[in-house]
Order: C-alpha cells, then structure tokens, then sequence
C-alpha cells in the first residue's frame, strides 16, 4: 500500500478498506479492551473509522498504515467521551471468541478461550496507559514504535513493560492457581 | 506461562464485534458518520455567526434612530461588542488546540489538557467576557426607554436571574464534566511520560 491520496474517492476506499482489512484484529481487539460492553465495542470501532476516514488525506506514508491507525485507534480510544467509560467489573467476556486456530480440539480450544479471557480482564484493571502499551507489546509492535505512537522514549517503553508483564504473570498466575 | 504463547492466541483472536460485514456497507456508514460530524461542527459555527450578525443588524438599525438617549445607545453599543467578541472568543479557544487524531498519545493529551484549561479559564470567567457586558448592555436599552420604572426593574431582575441561572450551570459544568476529565487526562499524562526506573541494573528486558 502507498500513501498516495491523490487518487478520486474510489482509490481513497480502496486504501481505506485495505487498512481495514489488515488490521481489523487489532482495532477490534482496542475496542474490546477500552469499551465495556457490546454496544460501547461497536461505537468506538465506528468512531475509529470514522476518524481514520477523516485523517486518510493527511496520511503521508511516513509510518506502516498499521502504526498509523493503531495511533488514531487509542487516540480515539483514550479520548472519546467516557459516558459509557470501561469499567472492569462491567466487562464482559466475548459470548463467542474466533480464533484463527479454529481447526484445534474442542478441549484446547475451550482453553485458549479461557486464557485470553482472564488476559483480557487482567489487562482490564490495567490503568488506560499501560493498556495501551501491553497492547501494542501483545501486537508485536516494535519498542521504536510504541515510543513513537505513545510519544515516550524507547527505553521507557522497555522498562514500563517490564512492570506490566510482572504484574500480568503475577495476576495470570494468581488466577490460575 | 509463556508470553510467545500468548501472543500467538492473542494475534489470533478477533473479538466479535456487530457490524455490517459487507464493506461497501462499511464505506457507507463511515461516511455518513463522518458527513454528520462536518454537517454539526458547520451548522454549530454557521449558527453562532448568524445570531451574531442578526444581533448586529437588529441593534445597528434601532442604534441609528434619532431620538434615542445616550443610556440606550451607550447600551446598544456594549451589545454589539460583545456579540463580536463572543464569537471571537468561542471560536478562537475551538480552534487554538486542533490537533492531527495520528500524532502521538503524549502529544494529544498535552493538547487536550490545554484545551481543557483554556476551556475552564473560559467557563470561570463567563461573568466577565459574556454576562457582564451583555447583561449591562440588555439592562442599560431598557433603562435608557423606559426610564426608572417597574418594568424596568423587574426586567433587569429578570435579566440578572436568567444570567444567575447561567453562570450556576457553567460554574457546575466546570466542575463535575471539565475538572475530572482534566484530571483523568493529567493522570494519562503523567503514567505515561513518568520516566520509571529499571528494575535493578541487570535489566536487560528487550524484545
């Protein structure tokens, strides 16, 4: 993908619907992790799209279109009205979770849900901040990444993860346990 | 437990969210969303000006009428004033702190920090910049018509309660939306750009 915006309204589309389909797992998973329920989910991802269509003419190609809407998705994340803000105790688990590895046994399956749902509400008590920061790390963004879509200087990134892990593997761990 | 492996399940995971699955439904509502948006900020702005500039044609005709007295012209002036004024000033403070939605997180929340500071300035001093000078000015026109009357004391009572009324719900509005979330966002702030420090010096935590 380039970022030439140059193009009539179908190449913006087009450029739009790409960004979208590459990166539909990660603004779904922001939404799941800063809105509290199904219709606050729908509306911040909406809200996304929205923004990201808006910003599309100023996007230059500076960045991967994947860090440039991660940016606009927390920024709208962390910025919308909190009218319906995300409460942990309010979060709900996925009614149904799709995996990519839908082809695992049923007993596996069951499991992996049951993990990435207590990650889930562990990342839910996280401060807005440190969500923002674990998702990225869990996206596999890179430390130089993070900093420059968070702002902060990289080896901050490195030493605030290294917190937010240890509190996750502590809180996993007691869960398990 | 392993962080690869919760990794691998975590960038397989798409959580289920309603939407229309057709993508030209998607482009669709998308763009109506974002048509809405420019459609209210336009009509909002379009709206103030027009206010304004009918103030200014109602109060610039009736301010050129002969037999006027000082009182009312004086009064008449202090309105006009401070409808350019308040448009100013609520345009000026909207658009100060515009800033790209891709910049990064630090660099939103300073903005929207100041945004909402300039915002609660704004709100704190509404007496001074909007209920003061319009006020007097409504207060003077009908002193300088009507002379000291009732009427003109139970309007100016009217006006002074109206604008009373006013100032209680900027001055609450202050404090239970604008105070917290500039709170909320200087905490943001704060956790993310606070330099932590490593724990101990064999921290080698990388990806």
């Amino acid at each position: 993908m380039t970022g030439d915006m140059t193009g009539d309204m179908t190449g913006k589309e087009e450029i739009f619907l790409q960004m979208l389909r590459d990166n539909e797992s990660r603004l779904k998973r922001v939404c799941r992790i800063y809105a509290p329920d199904a219709e606050s989910r729908r509306d911040l991802y909406q809200e996304i799209l929205v923004q990201a269509w808006r910003s599309l003419p100023g996007f230059e190609g500076k960045s991967q279109p994947g860090t440039w809407i991660y940016r606009i998705a927390l920024n709208t994340a962390l910025t919308q009205k909190r009218s319906r803000a995300a409460r942990p105790e309010l979060l709900q688990r996925d009614p149904e979770l799709h995996h990519a590895a839908n082809a695992s046994q049923p007993a596996e399956k069951a499991e992996t849900d049951e993990r990435l749902d207590a990650l889930f509400d562990a990342i839910a008590d996280l401060p807005d901040m440190d969500k923002a920061l674990v998702l990225l790390h869990l996206d596999d963004t890179s430390y130089r990444d993070i900093a420059g879509i968070l702002g902060i200087s990289e080896s901050n990134v490195g030493v605030k993860l290294h917190r937010i892990r240890r509190q996750l593997t502590d809180k996993l761990e007691e869960q398990a346990s | 437990m392993k962080w690869d492996d919760l990794k691998t399940d975590w960038q397989a995971h798409t959580p289920a969210i309603d939407l229309p699955d057709a993508e030209a439904d998607i482009v669709k509502r998308v763009r109506q969303h974002a048509g809405r948006f420019e459609r209210r900020i336009r009509t909002r702005d379009w709206l103030e000006t027009i206010a304004a500039v009918i103030v200014a044609i109602v109060f610039g005709f009736v301010f050129l009428m002969p037999e006027l007295g000082w009182l009312t012209r004086a009064g008449i002036l202090l309105v006009l004033v401070s409808c350019v004024f308040i448009v100013w000033r609520l345009h000026s403070v909207r658009t100060r702190y515009a800033h790209e939605p891709d910049c990064s997180t630090a660099d939103l929340l300073d903005v929207e920090i100041l945004r909402l500071d300039d915002q609660i300035r704004l709100l704190g001093s509404i007496f001074w910049w909007y209920l003061a000078p319009l006020g007097t000015g409504v207060i003077l026109i009908v002193f300088g018509k009507h002379g000291w009357s009732w009427f003109s004391l139970t309007y100016a009572v009217a006006v002074i309660a109206a604008y009373a009324g006013i100032y209680y719900l900027n001055q609450k509005a202050v404090q239970k939306e604008l105070q917290p979330r500039r709170r909320e966002l200087a905490t943001m702030l704060e956790s993310i750009t606070a330099t932590e420090q490593p724990p101990g010096h064999n921290s080698t935590d990388t990806q």
